[in-house]
Parts: structure tokens; sequence; C-alpha cells
């Protein structure tokens, strides 16, 4: 009779999920008892008295090296199994960065339009050849001009089958290290805080441009602020944050755009631009850049080239350990955000007594109320914060020595006023007494009331 | 004494409704727009067969077609985008008795609602599904819909949509446990009336799609099926849906086709060039999950009391 070979274990590479003991009609199989020191796993250990040769362990074995059959003569070199398929054809590169290119744009002359259209155009000139969205009013015009310049621009729109979709198709869009956005509105940016959160965990870019309306729910399509703490403290499950962007012109929505998308690259992380419904629909004259930016492959990306081969994208840390490790991390880029990114606008604020604190339309109204109070001799100035997280609190501190009143002015009920309590809580600053003009449900603070408020707390401090 | 036996006399019932109890607000569609037959039809349907409208619950999500609940004068439920038919089962597995309808559109149930659409389907609750199919999103102003058919031109696709439509039907044929799966049209109201009372009739989940015409996004859209008849199919069968045979004589291509037939059912309803009206499938016998969600109503505190204490018990020291 002939003899079969009877079959060895490589013990390293072994890693004991026994599918060979099942398959040993002998039982000459058993699951091992010492642990493995080059691998940390049990290997099987195996009693060859009664094999037969049969061979089928080794079939059983998953492992292309792990059981392998006696050579018959005993004398055999080990060879590595690395080179079984012979020599690698290229070494593995190190993953690297391709720069993006800033390229001078040929000066035009203004635009006459609407804020969500100039948005469209920011990103377009930052580089952005990416969309994916939802129809929802009021936000829906800049997808719209993104459907018709994109498939001429070497571009991709793709109207998604919901804002769940939608996010997910910037997950993996972004995940290949391109510049994505989508706009949306309120109950669609609900839908979308799943995702963020996976984005922010995955360390991945991607702006979100979120047309604010009337809430809860459904609410109606009129300009609202409800959504401050949504965006600057509920960016979904975990420990969550992105730099949130409040643009109060149709310029200020081009120029944020774009500052968007050059810092969702820099910290690897969404970026939020928050409008009220006017901001999206309101028209006015735009200047275009002197430049334009032509994006690169950041060295992270799953680009599908050979030197970003190794890349994962994931957002899942199992061992606790490594969870804390990132969550630091994380962190430590929010620090980082918070230290250098804040933005704030000062009107007359050098002398002011009186502060109004207001972002987007209301910022407006303020403006006009401070013009307009300047005349009568008040000392009233005008603080617009354009990051609303990180809180634009270094700007605020040099003015508060000779401030005596902040009157926070909002389409909201209080959201932004929360956001200032919170960092001057955070800074241990004395807080000046802080008054409010609100309006809900679609409708803005007046020019009037503003004014009408000041005049009473004025009449208060006199 | 006057001769009247005591069978003859009248039985008139102690509520009587009329269309007046299912009005509500003025309906503010289109002028022109499909829903306002079909509003019509619902109302003339509830008054016909006489529902009380604290016993009918009409939901509905997002979309021109979900104006719907706000011109019952019945309980309505305006829910999330895409989540009419989760609310509707929800309300349906608690309170069996109340009649429920559902209406959506296509946006609504085909694109963001797909996935609550096919398991609801599965669900087969004793529901009636209006699917206000106009081909279109109406409501944030012409983006193409998941059933606009291939190369609608909308702002969302200005070179004409690239991808073959959804065919609602033929999903709705191909889930498991589909139990009443019909086709109508809004402007053919003798038609539409008789499909969603055979709907109402049905026990389970009837699914009817009404094909809508949108006067401002879609203008043209049907129009070739309204001025040329011809062009659409009614299916006649007696299990079919019935109407009046006049009505029926505008329609010269008819296909006699067995509603129990669902294989054949699927074949119409794959044919894109000829729009089908009529039953096409139906079956009453399919497993209801609101009848598994109504079995253990009404049971008496003591027999409550035995269950908990039969689980707990097993938690005793």
């Amino acid at each position: 009779m002939k003899s079969r070979p009877k079959p060895y274990v490589f013990p390293e590479y072994c890693k004991g999920c026994g599918r060979c003991i099942d398959s040993c009609p002998k039982g000459c199989i058993t699951m091992g008892k010492e642990v493995n020191p080059l691998t940390g796993l049990i290997p099987i250990e195996l009693s060859l008295d009664q094999c037969s040769g049969c061979g089928l362990c080794i079939s059983a074995c998953p492992e292309p090296f792990g059981l392998r059959a006696q050579e018959t003569e005993f004398e055999f070199e080990l060879t590595d199994p690395k080179s079984f398929n012979g020599p690698r054809p290229k070494p593995l590169v190190k993953p690297f960065a391709i720069p993006g290119e800033v390229i001078p744009f040929a000066q035009t002359e203004s635009l006459v339009t609407k804020g969500t259209y100039a948005s469209a155009i920011g990103a377009l000139l930052a580089g952005c050849r990416h969309f994916f969205g939802y129809p929802i009013t009021p936000s829906t015009e800049g997808a719209e001009l993104m459907a018709k310049l994109l498939p001429d621009l070497d571009g991709v729109f793709i109207q998604a089958v919901s804002e769940v979709a939608t996010v997910n198709m910037m997950y993996g869009c972004s995940g290949a290290g391109l510049p994505c956005m989508t706009f949306t509105s309120s109950p669609g940016f609900s839908l979308m805080l799943e995702g963020i959160s996976y984005s922010i965990g995955a360390e991945l870019p991607g702006v979100f441009v979120n047309i604010m309306r009337g809430g809860p729910g459904l609410g109606n399509l009129g300009p609202e602020q409800a959504d401050i703490k949504l965006v600057c403290r509920g960016l979904g499950h975990g420990n969550t944050h992105a730099i949130v962007l409040a643009p109060y012109t149709p310029q200020e929505m081009l120029d944020l755009t774009m500052l968007a998308f050059e810092l969702t690259f820099k910290y690897r992380n969404p970026v939020i631009i928050v409008g009220d419904g006017y901001m999206g629909q309101m028209t006015g004259r735009v200047n275009l850049p002197k430049t334009m930016i032509k994006p690169g492959i950041p060295e992270w990306a799953v680009y599908g080239d050979e030197s970003h081969r190794g890349n994962l994208i994931c957002s899942i840390e199992l061992n606790e350990a490594d969870l804390e490790r990132n969550n630091i991390h994380i962190n430590n880029k929010y620090r980082q955000m918070t230290q250098n990114e804040q933005r704030a606008d000062l009107y007359h604020c050098d002398d002011a007594e009186i502060i109004l604190m207001a972002c987007n339309t209301p910022a407006r109204m303020a403006k006009g109320a401070v013009r307009e109070l300047r005349k009568q001799g008040l000392k009233v100035g005008l603080f617009r914060p354009i990051t609303l997280w990180p809180f634009p609190i270094d700007l605020l501190k040099p003015i508060l020595s000779h401030t005596k009143q902040i009157i926070t002015v909002e389409a909201g009920n209080g959201q932004l006023e929360d956001e200032l309590r919170m960092a001057l809580s955070h800074h241990n600053l004395e807080c000046p007494s802080i008054d409010h003009v609100r309006r809900f449900g679609g409708i803005l603070p007046q020019l009037k009331e503003i004014i009408e408020k000041v005049i009473s707390v004025e009449e208060v401090l006199a | 004494m006057f001769g009247l036996k005591s069978d003859c006399i009248l039985d008139i019932p102690e509520e009587y409704y009329t269309l007046a109890d299912y009005e509500s607000a003025i309906a503010r569609w289109c002028p022109g727009c499909g829903d306002h037959g079909i509003l019509t039809s619902v109302q003339r349907l509830c008054s016909e067969k006489q529902l009380a409208p604290e016993n009918t619950v009409f939901v509905s999500g997002i979309g021109c077609s979900s104006r719907f609940p706000h011109y019952m004068k019945t309980y309505g439920f305006h829910g999330l985008h895409g989540r009419a038919l989760p609310v509707a089962c929800g309300v349906k597995f608690r309170r069996p008795d109340l009649h429920v309808f559902v209406a959506t559109g296509d946006g609504d149930c085909c694109s963001i609602g797909t996935a609550h659409w096919i398991h609801a389907i599965r669900y087969n609750m004793n529901i009636t599904v209006l699917l206000l199919d106009n081909e279109i999103y109406g409501l944030t102003k012409g983006q193409t819909s998941p059933t606009s058919s291939k190369g609608t031109v909308s702002n969302t696709n200005p070179h004409g949509s690239i991808l073959p439509p959804i065919n609602p039907i033929q999903t709705t044929l191909g889930v498991a446990n589909a139990s009443f799966v019909a086709q109508t049209v809004d402007w053919n109201p003798a038609h539409l009336y008789a499909t969603i009372e055979a709907g109402f009739e049905h026990p389970g989940f009837s699914f009817i799609r009404i094909l809508q015409r949108c006067p401002v996004f879609q203008k043209e859209l049907f129009q070739p099926v309204i001025n040329n008849p011809d062009e659409i199919t009614l299916l006649t069968h007696k299990n079919g849906i019935q109407i009046d045979p006049a009505v029926a004589k505008m329609y010269k291509h008819t296909v006699d086709h067995d509603p129990s037939n669902l294989h054949e059912a699927r074949e119409l309803a794959e044919n894109l060039d000829r729009q089908v009206i009529g039953l096409l499938y139906q079956d009453k016998t399919k497993e209801r999950y609101d009848l598994y969600g109504a079995h253990n109503m009404g049971i008496t505190p003591e027999e409550k009391q035995k269950a908990i204490n039969l689980e707990l018990d097993k938690f005793a020291v």
C-alpha cells in the first residue's frame, strides 16, 4: 500500500480555529493548551499514531501555510512563504499627498445672485466637483445649480434617495479624498447626523450647508436659527464637534464656503455652514475671488492608486485604549480649532457700552440698528460671530471691559445666547448683563424692536 | 292602524354622515391638480360607507399628496418624509378597529420611504394606501422622482433623467405577502372610486397606485392617454374592479385578467408601453400582522397578573 503523507503544522501560522479537529476521522488532532509566544494564539496539537494520511485536515485548514503534508523523504528545506509568488513587482510605497494648486482666476464683474447659488459657486471655485443632495425647501436651488453645472465640469451630481443616502455618499466620496458637499435644511440635516458622527470618527472632510427653517418637526419654510444648538453641540452621537460658519450676506455665503473647504481638509473634520431661510434665498452682489483651487489628494485617502492602497477608512476602535487614544487625538483637533479658528466681525465695538450680538440675517437688522442708534449718540456696537463653534470668545474678551450690556438678537429661542453664556463660563469671565430680542417661527427680529430694546436698556443703565 | 305593516318602517341609521362631514379646509393644491379628484372620491367613499370620522385616520408623509389629511375632517396624521407607512402601521397595530388610509406620493413612498414601503407590504395590515404618482417632485418645485420616466427634464436632471423609473406596481407585486395591487387614474372618477372602494373592502394591505396629473411640473405627461383612452388597457374580470359598462366602453383595449393570477399580473405590470388600470392582484388569505397585534387586546387584569407572575417567578430566589 502506498503510504500517504501525514500532516505537520507550522505553529506560527495556526490560529487554532479547530476546523481540522472536526474533519479528522481518527481524532488525531486536539485543541492545544499552550499559547504560541510569536502569535499570542493557541495552535492545535497533532498526535499522528492513528493517522491514516487521508489529508482531510490539510484541505480543511483555512491558512495557506498552516497544516501541510510531510514530504516522503524527511529532508526538506523550509521556504519563506513570502517568496512563493515570486518577488513583489514593486515595494509598498508609503502613502503620500498629492498637493493641490492655487490657480489665478480671471477678474470678472460682480454677480447678482442668491445665497445658495453663491455658496454653490464658492464650492466650485474651491474645487468641489462632487455633489450629493435631496430636494428640500429652502435650499434646493443650490443643488439645482450644481445639477446644471457639474456635468459640464467633469463633476458628479447625484440626487440621492434620501438625506441618509446623501450623507453616506459623501462619506464615500470624502473617504476617497475628494471635496464634496451638500445643501439641506433643518429636517434633512437631522437625518444626516448619524453620518456626520461617523465622518468625524473616521476623520473625513465634508461641507454641509444647512439652510435653517422653522421647527421643530416639519415646522415651516420660514427662516429660523433654531439649529444652532444642534450644529454646535449635537452633531450625532459620541464626542463630536465641527467648525460652524455663519454667513450674513450672499458674498459671505461664497467666501465662507471656500473657507469651509480649506478648513475641512486642514482638520479632517466636517464643516457646517448655517444660514437661515432668508440667507439661502437672499439676492445680493457677489464678487468672485482672484484665485481658485485645484484640490490635491491627501495621503490618508482611499483613492484607488498604488500608493494609497494600505489606507482604511473606519470609525470603529474596539479596543478601549485605542478608542481613548483616538478620542484624545480628536479632542486635540478640537482644541486646535478652538485656538486657531475663532472668527468674528466687530462693528463699532471699540467704545461700545451696549453690544448687540447676532449672526445670519438678524445680524443685518442689528447692524441697521447700530447705525441708527449711533446717529442718536448711543454707544452701541455689533459683535457678529462668524464661527459659532468655536465661539469667538478671544475676540469678545478685549471689549468686555467697557461693555455694560449684551443684547442677543436671534430668530430662535436663545441658542446663540447659550453659546455665549457657555463660552463666558468656560473662560471664567464675569458675565455682563445679557438681554435678548427673539422671534420665532419664520419671523425675524425687526429693526424697530431692536432699537426699542436698546433704548429701554439704555434708560435703565443711565 | 294606517294599514302599515311593521316591517315597512324605514330603518333610519342613528347617525347619517354627509359629504360635508368629511370636508375640512379648502384644498390648496394647484388648479387642475389630480389630487382634487382623488380627495373627492375618498370623501364620497367615506360617506357611502358611513365611516364615522372619529374612527377614520388619514396618514401621510411629505409632499403635495401629503396635504391630504388637512382636507379630511377625520383624524389626521401628517408624519415625516417617507415615514407615512410606519406611522399607519403603528396606528393600525394597536387600533385595528380604526379605518386607516395612507396618502403618499412617488417621492415619499418610492424614494426616501422605500424600505418602509417594502416591509409594510410584507406586514399586510388592513390599510388602504393611495400612491398619488405624478412622476415629479411638485412641492419642491420640479425635481426628478424615482418614477419619472427616462429622459424627464427636471431641475436636478437638466439634460434628462438617465435611469429607468421604478415601477411601483411591479415592485409591490414582487414583495412577499402582497395581497392587493391595483392601478387607476385620477381623470376617470368612476374607475377611481371603484378601485378605492375595492381597496377599502379588501382585508389587508391594499396598494393603489393612482396616476395623477401635475398641471405645473408635468403638464403633458398624461395628456396622450387622456386624449386617447385606447392607449390604456382596462382589466376586466368578474373578481376585478366593477365599473359602469358605459364607462368601460370608452376603453377599446381590455384584458380579462383574473386577479388571483400573480404571474399574469406581473407580466401586465412589466409592460411600461401600455399602462393598465384595474385590479392586478388580490389574495384575501395572506397573513396579516395587525391580527397578531390585536390578538391579546382586551385580556383581563387577572390574566395580565398571571402572565407577569409566570415570567417574574423565574427570578425568584
